[in-house]
């Protein structure tokens, strides 16, 4: 996903993608969960940009030819 | 009329029905590497969703921001949080699978009419998309890569840039490389080179009586390189999209998997390859689709959401099915020139160490003379920039241009007509 793309997951879009599924948590729970599954795959994306070099904390050496 | 039909199955029957779209049971390719690489990054996600805030979270730089805010929003809503993170990330799943459904079953079915071919030889065909065109209108030779199929130069009537550069008033001449039949499979990157782009380029010289501009796309720029290179009487004007070159100086997933690969015996890498083509007659479709899938594991995942979420009107929604029928309809590689591109490319780094042996003599980018252009994207996975910008950069007075788009953006994308095109035309035409 691109930086800043939004994917309209709040509350009120995944209440509504839900159907008949029972809310499984809070609207506040949900609207965090959104956004921090929004940073996730950015997050991904940035990983197959960058490399594991990027994140020397998690990897290191991979890249060091 | 004898035979005719009555009137009202005439009627009933309508319009003769266009071709049937492709099946796309088991679409896209590798459709369990695919699910199983989201599942995974879901997995994890979860996993790591209570640490979203902590520093040592691995989130990229560009990514920090909003990833360590969402952590402290999570921490405000309690012991919900990691339940509320599992159930958004398996309906992000269901949105995934529902854009491959999407996808699987879309009408859509290229039809587009093939234009003559002017040349042939092998599987090699050289395509005339300029035949209507005026008199010593400029011609443009186009190369596309080895390893996909030629007509993403092709794909669609609203997304053509061969038709497109034919309407411009060029003539553009496709160099389709065919499948490699019985005697391609023996072919090396050399012999492609010897006996089927250099005859194509003499041809093409010959029936337009000029020399073509040559526009090289992806592996095929490499190749349009060597030409202009090493004919400089075949090539008026050099221009590449996407062209990979140094791979010393790859990025992303991509070089970590080739500094892995360098950790390899090139010799035990050679025989797999040349194995696997004495075995199964070329390299395999599916070799390639799970290297290309392995450098941007999720790219599925995001890329489809996106599908399932476009309106049944939105024309995006047919350029996606047929970019896909594209990039699943691979091709296979014969086992030489797969094993020139592993070892020889990726490994050894023969092309930007000037090693590179076409037809005898190495490759020297140095020697081109013509005026060159090249476009080289940011967000380029194939040939990430820095790879791909050794070429021009490595070719006297070359121009550089950075569209912001990927590697197939740069063909098909919606922004691909204003970021290269246009360019694109207006140095073909001169400017």
């Amino acid at each position: 996903m691109a930086r800043g793309e939004s994917n309209g997951h709040g509350a009120e879009a995944q209440a509504g993608a839900a159907g008949t599924e029972r809310p499984a948590a809070g609207d506040a729970a949900r609207a965090a969960a959104g956004r921090y599954l929004d940073a996730w795959e950015f997050n991904q994306s940035e990983v197959s940009r960058l490399g594991p070099a990027a994140f020397p904390a998690v990897v290191g050496g991979l890249s060091g030819r | 009329m004898v035979g005719a039909p009555p009137p009202e199955a005439e009627a009933a029957s309508g319009p003769a029905p266009g071709p049937a779209p492709p099946d796309r049971r088991g679409l896209p390719s590798p459709l369990l590497v695919h699910l199983a690489a989201a599942s995974a990054s879901y997995g994890t996600a979860i996993a790591m969703a209570s640490a979203a805030d902590d520093p040592r979270f691995p989130w990229a730089p560009d990514a920090r921001p909003e990833g360590r805010a969402s952590g402290q929003d999570m921490r405000a809503t309690g012991e919900e949080a990691p339940f509320a993170v599992a159930a958004e990330a398996a309906r992000r799943l269901r949105e995934m699978i529902a854009g491959i459904e999407r996808y699987q079953a879309h009408p859509w079915a290229r039809a587009l009419p093939e234009p003559p071919a002017v040349w042939s030889s092998g599987s090699a065909r050289l395509l005339d998309y300029g035949a209507g065109a005026p008199p010593g209108a400029t011609a443009v030779m186009v190369t596309p890569s080895l390893v996909n199929r030629a007509y993403i130069l092709d794909l669609h009537p609203d997304r053509s840039l061969l038709r497109w550069l034919a309407g411009q008033g060029f003539r553009p001449l496709l160099l389709d490389w065919g499948l490699p039949e019985r005697e391609e499979q023996g072919f090396d990157l050399s012999a492609y080179f010897a006996a089927r782009m250099l005859p194509a380029a003499e041809a093409a010289a010959e029936l337009t009586g000029q020399a073509p501009a040559a526009l090289g796309y992806c592996m095929g720029g490499a190749f349009a390189a060597a030409l202009a290179a090493r004919r400089p009487d075949l090539v008026s004007r050099l221009a590449l999209i996407g062209a990979p070159w140094d791979f010393g100086r790859l990025s992303g997933l991509g070089g970590a998997i080739a500094a892995l690969a360098a950790k390899e015996d090139p010799a035990t890498i050679s025989a797999r390859l040349m194995g696997l083509g004495e075995a199964l007659g070329a390299v395999p479709v599916d070799a390639l689709q799970l290297l290309f899938a392995a450098l941007d594991p999720t790219l599925a995942l995001r890329k489809f959401r996106r599908f399932a979420a476009l309106a049944e009107d939105d024309p995006a929604v047919e350029i996606f099915a047929a970019t896909e029928d594209w990039l699943n309809d691979g091709v296979t590689m014969a086992a030489p020139a797969a094993r020139d591109v592993a070892v020889g490319w990726y490994m050894r780094n023969l092309t930007a160490r000037g090693e590179w042996i076409l037809d005898g003599e190495p490759v020297v980018p140095e020697a081109v003379e013509a005026p060159t252009l090249a476009f080289c994207s940011a967000s380029d996975r194939i040939a990430p920039p820095d790879c791909a910008e050794a070429l021009p950069r490595a070719i006297p007075g070359a121009r550089l241009r950075r569209p912001r788009t990927g590697h197939v953006g740069m063909i098909v994308g919606s922004s691909a007509e204003r970021e290269v095109w246009r360019p694109l035309a207006r140095f073909i035409g001169g400017e």
